[in-house]
């Protein structure tokens, strides 16, 4: 099968579906040509950490048709963060390297129950921590558009695997934009629902109050199939919102004359590629949906990097502190720098003596950005702003500054503070063929409005067609 | 402006329980620039008036979440773990007692 | 005028109970795990593992707010768990989940014997592994079995009003029998389900102020041993002060074969807990209905009260007084016994026999009893029994040869604990018949 039928059968479901109900899909055929790809796009990019035996992933395919479930075995791939039973489980992390869990995770276990074959797991920067995956402590990920780029993180090797085309999805996690991010770098949307919608309960956790699990996806019309299929109340997850429904995508009929906020001052420290695609889609989405752009206010916008420094950090080193080497995995000694570096700031913000200056400050100041939110929600249904500073960096271009490396998550960050949900997706390339985008961010559990917005957008420009050169 | 000097690093150091030897010289120092450079940061937050304001450990509001006393079956270890098993104990070699530590 | 006539004792407790429940703290294993093989009773939540994460169990929570209304606490409408960092192979996660800044009750007080006591608050944990610590290969190592890890703790710590150790040994048994009685921990010292931590510390009895050190009694495991640690522990104060010696903050534990307490921990440095409010576990909403619904007990002292008030005798009432759900049967009891005085007879005719006929069929009870009361007429047998016990109390003999006329009511009563109800007349009658014969 060539590389091209490989992309047309996984970049959308219903062709997928098809292909099975039609009796098209060789399964043997696709899943020995999707190895030999995976191979290839491994030797290239280093997306992944696991990539699953041939005969597993056929199997799996198999398994799915014959049982008639939902995904009917549509391939996907998951961040390595996700505890799989098993099958290696590493968070990018050398302490884990060859972890083997006991258990799988809520969102595994519901996508093996929905039928989706998990084919890899995806090369992050180890534990979330970093926005290119060159904190990984095995190696780093190349953006497939350019392989001299990053391709964004903690979920790098995620945004890869969907932007090539090897996989329908990916199940992400983003704490302060580790989907959304890397999405915006590969060209595919990065889907952050709100806070507490899909169970945390075999997540290796990083930031507890942050951590949200999400999907990389090329369709928004599967990424919210999908989602539906994994949220919701699993009994081992406290802060999973009970009572959810199935989220819709909401009509443009229906989105007709929605008020969109923006905040000017968010472009000026902003490639200026990317303020002509914010003025490009606010003249489509008034002249689609009559749709209304109203100037908003978050006066604590600003100091979210810093409240997110603080609180990220501090839950961060709490919850490394089980990986003594002891029951499992090996010890503190094979942390890399940016865990030591975070979990000393952690340390060092619930220090006594420094805790009320620093955990308690940031927490009040994290309910002032999230009245900010709340405030501006009763004004507009959503808010369109930047993901990025601009298109995916070069390797080794931050990784000596870590401050540099942190300012790139200004946008993504405050959202994730209020728990809001949004969805990065593709706007457009840069003049140098590289992918931008751009965000709705919307209310709790109101993600029908963003992925309905996304909808229209992505009707127009056919962005889910598109895929990166360098992967071929 | 809080920096991190000698003292407080080998503080914090101890405190999260990761080992000195990793750090050599310049590593100790590129993580106190580092360290200090973060923390000058978020020093703007000291810009924000907070007295009136209350935490938010959880960007939205859930209350009373539990199980009614439920059992259900243990997990049976897989190999992984099994291995690490001595005659069914996890085992590390001793450290001071926190509670038996005698002398009269 | 001995030494100790100056100074004053300042004792304060901390107690943990163990409360009753099925399933542990925050996962869904067993609570009870006694005898079970090591890390059996374990689950990816009290292990710890990579991605665990912890799911309240609500019964344990309602027993721990009852615990804070029994003891007359103020409860915290918002209460919430908070992590307690430190490293120790006990603690998989490295850290406990326990309540610091708002735990569910606080100021509350206990009446004991006239006096009251006043609890600093009680709060929700979870317990640590065990450790054994053994030599294999050669090599000390600690041994760790996670079974017990995550069971449901509830820490009650109380004011330092307590003077002497006779106060703290009645209050435990107090608080012991209230919680048994209600069911909500079996409180047994041996099984680790009530653990107790006492501070003491010395001051001189003029003053005020309370002592600006505290010695931390830990490790012992039983009121008596509790006593004679405080005791020694008072004394040994005492000593040191009166030397114009200093008390160094430590903790000590107890030695009960040297009848001492003993140094465990030097110096000890104050920990650096880093504490952290739990984001994996939404707060405790505590409203007016919640505690109502959540906290359902029966006051221990007033139930005392009501049925030592029917006539009920106080060593048969504290039988009832062992487990609140037996008050159903004796209320049966109660409505079928309507005299004071046969409530007393057939009280004691119950606690001789208990394990006959305690909870079981009340009619059957009755009936034996009455039989038992009916009057024994078999004048043979009457006639052999004062003839034995004459016999076995050849001192009665020489007392009535003396003058002495009360001896026959003494034999009297060991005919009737050998036979029961007897016409008593005519046995007295008897009685002098035969003992004038001898």
């Amino acid at each position: 099968m060539r590389l091209s039928e490989i992309r047309q059968l996984t970049r959308s479901l219903s062709t997928w579906r098809q292909a099975v109900a039609n009796g098209r899909l060789d399964v043997k055929d696709f899943s020995q040509s999707l190895t030999d790809y995976l191979a290839k796009l491994q030797a290239k990019t280093q997306a992944y950490i696991t990539i699953l035996p041939e005969n597993k992933i056929r199997q799996q395919i198999e398994a799915a048709i014959k049982a008639d479930k939902p995904l009917l075995g549509w391939p996907v791939s998951m961040k390595d963060v996700f505890i799989t039973k098993e099958i290696k489980t590493t968070a990018g992390a050398a302490v884990l390297k060859d972890y083997l869990p006991s258990y799988s995770s809520t969102v595994y276990q519901r996508l093996v129950s929905a039928g989706g074959s998990l084919v890899a797991k995806t090369n992050c920067d180890a534990w979330g921590f970093g926005g290119s995956t060159e904190n990984s402590d095995f190696y780093s990920s190349k953006n497939p558009y350019d392989l001299e780029r990053v391709p964004g993180g903690s979920s790098g090797g995620s945004a890869v695997s969907v932007a090539s085309g090897a996989v329908g999805f990916d199940i992400g996690e983003d704490t302060g934009g580790s989907i959304r991010q890397p999405a915006a770098f590969c060209g595919v949307i990065g889907f952050k629902p709100t806070y507490g919608s899909i169970s945390r309960y075999g997540a290796i956790a990083f930031s507890s109050s942050l951590d949200t699990i999400g999907l990389f996806g090329r369709q928004i019309e599967d990424v919210i199939e999908v989602f539906n299929l994994v949220k919701g109340v699993d009994g081992f997850d406290a802060t999973v919102y009970p009572s959810q429904t199935p989220t819709k995508i909401t009509s443009s009929q229906q989105l007709t004359k929605i008020k969109i906020g923006y905040l000017p001052e968010l472009f000026e420290g902003v490639d200026p590629q990317i303020k002509d695609y914010f003025d490009k889609l606010k003249v489509f989405y008034e002249s689609e949906l009559k749709a209304e752009f109203i100037e908003i206010k978050l006066p604590h916008f600003s100091y979210g990097l810093a409240v997110y420094y603080i609180l990220a950090p501090a839950e961060a080193s709490s919850n490394l502190g089980r990986y003594d080497g002891v029951r499992f995995g090996q010890g503190r000694q094979f942390f890399g720098d940016e865990a030591i570096r975070r979990v000393l700031l952690g340390t060092f913000a619930l220090a006594s003596g420094y805790y009320d200056a620093y955990y308690l400050k940031a927490l009040k100041v994290r309910r002032l950005i999230y009245q900010d939110f709340i405030k501006a929600f009763n004004q507009v249904e959503s808010i369109l702003l930047p993901v990025t500073l601009g298109q995916a960096f070069k390797l080794g271009q931050n990784t000596q500054d870590p401050i540099k490396m942190y300012l790139e998550d200004s946008f993504t960050i405050p959202i994730s503070l209020a728990g809001l949900p949004a969805i990065s997706f593709p706007v457009g390339l840069s003049d140098q063929g590289l992918p931008l985008g751009l965000q709705f961010a919307g209310r709790h559990f109101n993600e029908s409005t963003l992925a309905g917005l996304v909808k229209v957008w992505q009707s127009f420009s056919k962005f889910n067609q598109k895929y990166p050169n360098h992967v071929d | 402006m809080v920096a991190i000097d000698d003292q407080l690093l080998d503080y914090l150091l101890n405190l999260a329980k990761i080992p000195k030897s990793k750090l050599n010289d310049n590593k100790r120092k590129k993580l106190q620039t580092d360290l200090s450079g973060i923390l000058n940061h978020i020093d703007r937050l000291n810009q924000v008036k907070t007295d009136k304001v209350d935490i938010l450990v959880r960007p939205y509001d859930l209350s009373n979440i539990g199980h009614n006393d439920e059992v259900k079956p243990s997990l049976r270890l897989n190999q992984y773990l099994k291995k690490r098993l001595h005659k069914g104990y996890f085992q590390i070699s001793q450290l001071i007692d926190k509670d038996k530590d005698e002398t009269i | 005028m001995s030494i100790k006539d100056n100074w004053q004792a300042v004792i304060g407790l901390e107690i943990h109970v163990e409360t009753k429940t099925k399933a542990k703290m925050f996962c869904h294993c067993l609570a009870s795990h006694f005898q079970a093989k090591p890390n059996t009773n374990v689950c990816p939540v009290c292990l710890g593992l990579p991605g665990a994460m912890p799911y309240p169990n609500i019964k344990a929570l309602e027993k721990a707010l009852t615990i804070a209304k029994i003891l007359n606490c103020r409860i915290n409408t918002v209460s919430r768990f908070e992590r307690k960092h430190y490293f120790y192979p006990d603690l998989p996660k490295s850290y406990q989940l326990t309540q610091y800044l708002y735990p569910i009750g606080y100021q509350g007080k206990l009446r004991v014997d006239g006096n009251d006591y006043y609890i600093t608050r009680v709060h929700q944990e979870e317990d640590t592994a065990k450790l054994k610590h053994e030599v294999v290969e050669g090599k000390k190592v600690s041994l760790v079995d996670f079974n017990r890890s995550g069971v449901p703790l509830v820490e009650i710590v109380t004011e330092p009003t307590f003077t002497t150790s006779e106060q703290v040994v009645k209050f435990l048994k107090q608080l012991q029998k209230i919680l048994r009685f209600n069911q909500v921990s079996d409180c047994d010292m041996e099984k680790g389900s009530m653990r107790l931590e006492a501070n003491v510390s010395v001051k001189n009895k003029n003053q005020t102020q309370l002592p600006d050190y505290k010695v931390e009694l830990k490790n012992i495991n039983s009121f008596r041993f509790l006593k004679e640690a405080i005791d020694y522990e008072i004394e040994r104060q005492v000593k040191l002060l009166a030397f114009g010696k200093l008390i160094s903050q430590e903790t000590r534990g107890y030695n009960s074969k040297l009848k001492r307490t003993f140094s465990q921990r030097h110096k000890e440095a104050a920990h650096d807990y880093r504490y952290l409010l739990e984001p994996d576990i939404p707060h405790l909403f505590l409203s007016p209905e919640v505690i109502k619904a959540g906290s359902r007990f029966k006051d221990y002292d007033q139930v005392k009260k009501e049925w030592q008030a029917k006539g009920w005798p106080a060593d048969v009432v504290e039988v009832l007084l062992t487990r609140a759900d037996q008050i159903k049967w004796w209320q049966e009891l109660d409505k079928a016994v309507p005299t004071r005085v046969a409530k007393a007879k057939l009280g004691h005719f119950l606690v001789k026999n208990k394990s006959r006929y305690y909870l079981k069929d009340i009619g059957k009870l009755i009936a034996d009893y009455a039989k038992e009361q009916e009057t024994v007429t078999d004048t043979k047998m009457i006639r052999q029994t004062i003839k034995q016990v004459i016999k076995d109390n050849p001192k009665a003999v020489v007392d009535w040869q003396a003058g002495k006329q009360q001896v026959i009511y003494f034999l009297l009563g060991q005919v009737r604990y050998k036979l029961g109800n007897l016409d008593v007349k005519s046995v007295i009658k008897e009685i002098k018949q035969q003992i004038d014969k001898n």
